[in-house]
C-alpha cells in the first residue's frame, strides 16, 4: 500500500506544483526540495480526502516536513479507518 | 473623510466585513486551516525566526512569526491571556499549543470569528465573546497578559481601547501590542499608556519586515480565498496586503510603521477624565477606521439586514 500511496502523492504534488512526478521521492522535503508551501500540502491532502477517502486532521498535517511522513500519515489513516 | 456613521455604525460595518470574510472563507477548500487574518512577519537578512520550530505544513508561518515576535521573551507559561480582537483565533491557538497559557480569553467584535474559535479551540480553558475592544466583557485586573494583533487599526476612539487594556491588566501584566500606527501617534500613544499605569518595555519598529512578508506571501494567500467575483478584487487584494493596495501602500509610505510595543503594567492609577489623545489624533486614529471599514467591504456580498 505504502508504494501505492508515495506514487499518488508524488503524482498529485506534480499537479500541484507543476513539476515532473520523477523529481519527487520520499526524501523530498516539502520547502527545501518541492518549494511547496502550506498551501499545496493542504490541497494535496484535500485531495486525498476527495479522491481515497482518508480524512486528515489539520493539526496532524503541521509537523509534517517530507513526502515520505505524509504518505506515512495517510496510510496510517486508512489502516484505521479499516481502507 | 467621507463615511457617515457614529462609531456604533462603524463598528458595526467592520463587523460585518469580517463576517463576511468569514463567509467568503467558509466557501474555501482552506476554511478549517486559516486562524489567521494578519499580515505576518519575515525575518530579513541574517536573522532567524524566533520561538518554535514549525513544520513545512504548518500555515501561515509568516502569522505566527508575527506573534512570536510579539510576545518575544515575555513569560506566558501558567499566565492568563486575553487578546482582543483575535480574529479565528490563530494566536490564541499557537500560545495553548506551545506556551501553555493557563487560560485564555478572545474577544472580537465578528460574530462568525467567534463561531469559528469556539468549534476550533473548544475545552475549558478557552473562551470567546463577540466583543467591543472599547467595551471588553471582563473584570478588572484579571489578566496576566493582553495581546493586541493588527486590530486597533480599525477603532473608532482607540483611546477607550487603551483604557480597557489598563482596566484589565493585573498589576505586573504585560500589553503585547502590535499594529500599522501612523509615526506621528506613536508616541502619543505610548504617553497614553503611560498615563494608564503602563511603563514601555520595548518599542521596534518592524515595516519591514511586515512589508517583506507581503512581497513573499500575498499572492499566496489570495489564492486560499478561492475564487471571487471580479467586483471584490480590490477588497481582496486589501485583505492579503497585497502589492497594489491601499493598505500595502500605506506600509511603505513612510508615514505609517508597523510597530511593536510591548507594556508592563506598574501601577493602578485613577482613570484621568481628561482625553489622552488630542483631537487631532483623534480625527487621524477615526479616519483610518473608516478607511479600513471602506477598503474591506466585500462587494458581492449584500449588506446585512437590519
Amino acid at each position: 500500500m505504502s508504494d501505492n500511496t508515495l506514487t499518488w502523492v508524488c503524482q498529485r504534488f506534480a499537479e500541484v506544483l507543476e513539476i515532473d512526478p520523477a523529481e519527487i521521492t520520499r526524501e523530498s522535503r516539502f520547502a527545501d526540495d518541492l518549494d511547496a508551501d502550506s498551501i499545496d500540502l493542504i490541497e494535496v491532502v484535500n485531495k486525498a480526502e476527495q479522491e481515497r477517502g482518508i480524512a486528515i486532521a489539520e493539526e496532524q498535517l503541521y509537523d509534517l516536513e517530507t513526502v515520505g511522513e505524509l504518505v506515512d500519515l495517510l496510510d496510517s489513516q486508512a489502516a484505521s479507518s479499516g481502507d | 473623510m467621507g463615511l457617515d456613521v457614529d462609531d456604533a455604525g462603524l463598528k458595526a460595518l467592520q463587523a460585518d466585513n469580517f463576517d463576511n470574510l468569514n463567509e467568503v472563507v467558509a466557501d474555501s477548500p482552506f476554511d478549517r486551516h486559516m486562524r489567521f487574518f494578519n499580515f505576518g512577519y519575515r525575518p530579513l537578512g541574517d536573522d532567524q525566526p524566533i520561538g518554535p520550530r514549525l513544520g513545512a505544513g504548518f500555515p501561515n508561518q509568516d502569522s505566527a512569526q508575527l506573534l512570536f515576535q510579539v510576545v518575544g521573551d515575555t513569560p506566558v507559561e501558567g499566565r492568563s491571556v486575553v487578546e482582543i480582537g483575535c480574529g479565528r483565533g490563530g494566536n490564541l491557538w499557537l500560545l495553548q499549543r506551545y506556551l501553555g497559557p493557563s487560560q485564555v480569553f478572545g474577544g472580537d467584535i465578528a460574530y462568525r470569528s467567534m463561531a469559528f474559535c469556539r468549534r476550533s479551540m473548544p475545552g475549558p480553558d478557552a473562551q470567546f465573546a463577540v466583543t467591543d475592544a472599547e467595551r471588553v466583557p471582563l473584570g478588572a485586573a484579571v489578566a496576566d497578559i493582553v495581546l493586541s494583533v493588527e486590530t486597533s487599526c480599525t477603532y473608532p476612539r482607540i483611546e477607550s481601547f487603551f483604557r480597557e487594556v489598563a482596566r484589565v491588566l493585573k498589576v505586573g501584566g504585560d500589553f503585547l501590542y502590535t499594529d500599522l500606527m501612523q509615526v506621528r501617534l506613536v508616541q502619543p500613544f505610548i504617553d497614553a499608556l503611560t498615563a494608564l499605569g503602563l511603563e514601555l518595555v520595548h518599542q521596534r519598529d518592524i515595516t519591514p519586515n511586515v512589508s517583506a512578508s507581503r512581497d513573499a506571501r500575498a499572492a499566496r494567500q489570495k489564492l486560499a480565498y478561492g475564487d471571487r467575483p471580479s467586483d471584490d478584487d480590490a477588497a481582496m487584494l486589501e485583505y492579503v496586503g497585497e502589492s497594489g493596495s491601499r493598505l500595502y501602500e500605506l506600509l511603505t509610505n513612510q508615514r505609517y510603521a508597523y510597530t511593536i510595543l510591548r507594556f508592563r503594567k506598574v501601577a493602578d492609577v485613577a482613570p484621568p477624565e481628561h482625553d489622552l489623545l488630542d483631537a487631532q489624533a483623534q480625527d487621524a486614529v477615526r479616519d483610518l477606521a473608516e478607511l479600513a471599514v471602506e477598503l474591506l467591504t466585500i462587494p458581492s456580498i449584500p449588506p446585512a439586514a437590519g
